[in-house]
């Protein structure tokens, strides 16, 4: 499938894209230079995109930042802190594209940064909400107090999701559905926002994040998502589920 | 493709075409780039879908604009959107497609419609896509697009928009 032009016969943007990456076969470009010479508007169109690609870059920060961040954190040290009053919310239904996001409040403290982890018919993402963005934690970031965090979620295909979650005082909560158990969703192609969201209070230690996405309905038990171990081995919910661990170290900037 | 993912090569080659997409979405430079490092973080996220990709700047292109229109879907962004854009996502649409009547229609009824319509809409009326490019692009059947569409279609009647 060609990607060189749009319903109209004039270049597709992609088609552009394709020009500027070098990636055309000889056919496509000859193709293209010969669109170019009749089509004034579209020539304007790559002149454009060209003088865009010629404008020097940012630096990759958040490369940069996965790269550094990605060890874990020390959780030996971490598992055993103080502890956590936590508060929670939760909420609503899904998808962000109507729903006001309902927050929650738990404990912990830190500052976060970078997003999740992935599984085959599952992925996470987790995120810090500040006013007008919202920025990805990974697995093995600082946390801050009072942060908010949010959630993304995609599945392949229909599945029976819960998300968790263990404060460092190994309180277990649950924050979606949220009233526990699991919930049938899903599939879903991109990720999508939950509706709930939690607020880190500012007891030090690791507050784990924990998906599950199964085949049937299930319960998470505490002692389950207490499981979790220290190498941040997941709990074995049941077979065919996939899961998604992310753990947030309140305790480091 | 590189057995490996180079991150810092593949942003050095394509970051100029990423962000270009995403000023089509975003207009403000600086919140433009802070969206493209996003993508990036989803890029090396999703390396193995990468790996498999025929070429690198169609997958990032879905890649870059599934990211975009999460964030747009955002309560509180989209609101903004549309308070400061108006009648446009003007971005770099096909030469004579996608002109207003099509960008309005998304504009209309984008809360309505779930992510993969959404994503569908955008490439046929704004990127003026055939059915065929946007099945290769999002993974479904031309079939699947056509019956999506022709919801949006519907929807567009209702609304006494033009969806073609």
């Amino acid at each position: 499938m060609s990607f060189l032009f749009a319903r109209d016969g004039h270049l597709l943007e992609l088609g552009i894209d394709g020009l500027l990456a070098e990636e055309l076969s000889a056919a496509e470009r000859a193709e293209l230079d010969q669109h170019l010479s009749t089509c004034a508007a579209c020539q304007a169109r790559v002149d454009e995109a060209r003088a865009l690609m010629a404008q020097p870059l940012p630096a990759l920060a958040s490369h940069t930042a996965e790269t550094e961040e990605i060890k874990p954190p020390d959780l030996e040290q971490e598992w055993s802190a103080a502890n956590n009053n936590r508060l929670w919310v939760a909420t609503g239904v899904l998808l962000a594209v109507a729903a006001a996001l309902l927050v929650v409040v738990l404990p912990s403290g830190s500052q976060p940064e970078a997003f999740t982890a992935r599984g085959g018919e599952l992925s996470l993402e987790v995120y810090r909400q500040t006013a007008g963005a919202s920025q990805l934690l990974l697995d093995g970031d600082g946390a801050a107090p009072g942060d908010t965090l949010g959630f993304r979620v995609r599945l392949s295909e229909e599945l029976h999701f819960a998300l968790v979650g263990a404060d460092s005082n190994d309180a277990v909560y649950a924050i979606w559905p949220p009233q526990g158990g699991s919930a049938a969703m899903g599939p879903m192609q991109a990720p999508e926002q939950l509706a709930a969201a939690i607020q880190l209070d500012a007891t030090p230690g690791i507050e784990r994040i924990l998906a599950v996405a199964c085949d049937a309905p299930f319960q998470l038990s505490d002692e389950q998502v207490l499981s979790i171990s220290e190498a941040g081995d997941a709990p074995q919910v049941q077979e065919g589920c996939a899961q998604e661990l992310v753990r947030l170290d309140k305790a480091r900037p | 493709m590189p057995p490996t993912l180079d991150i810092d090569q593949l942003y050095r080659r394509y970051g100029p075409l990423v962000l270009r997409r995403i000023r089509g979405f975003f207009r403000d430079p600086a919140e433009a780039e802070d969206v493209l490092q996003e993508v990036f973080v989803r890029v090396m996220e999703s390396s193995d879908s990468f790996r498999g990709a025929a070429r690198p700047s169609t997958w990032l292109y879905s890649v870059t604009t599934r990211h975009c229109l999460n964030r747009l879907r955002d309560a509180k962004r989209r609101r903004e959107l549309l308070d400061e854009h108006g009648t446009a996502m003007g971005w770099g649409a096909s030469a004579e497609s996608a002109q207003q009547p099509a960008q309005l229609l998304i504009k209309q009824v984008w809360r309505e419609l779930d992510p993969e319509l959404l994503e569908m809409a955008v490439y046929y009326e704004v990127d003026g896509m055939s059915h065929g490019q946007i099945a290769e692009l999002t993974g479904v059947s031309r079939r699947t697009v056509g019956n999506r569409l022709a919801q949006l279609a519907e929807r567009a009647k209702d609304i006494g928009g033009g969806a073609r």
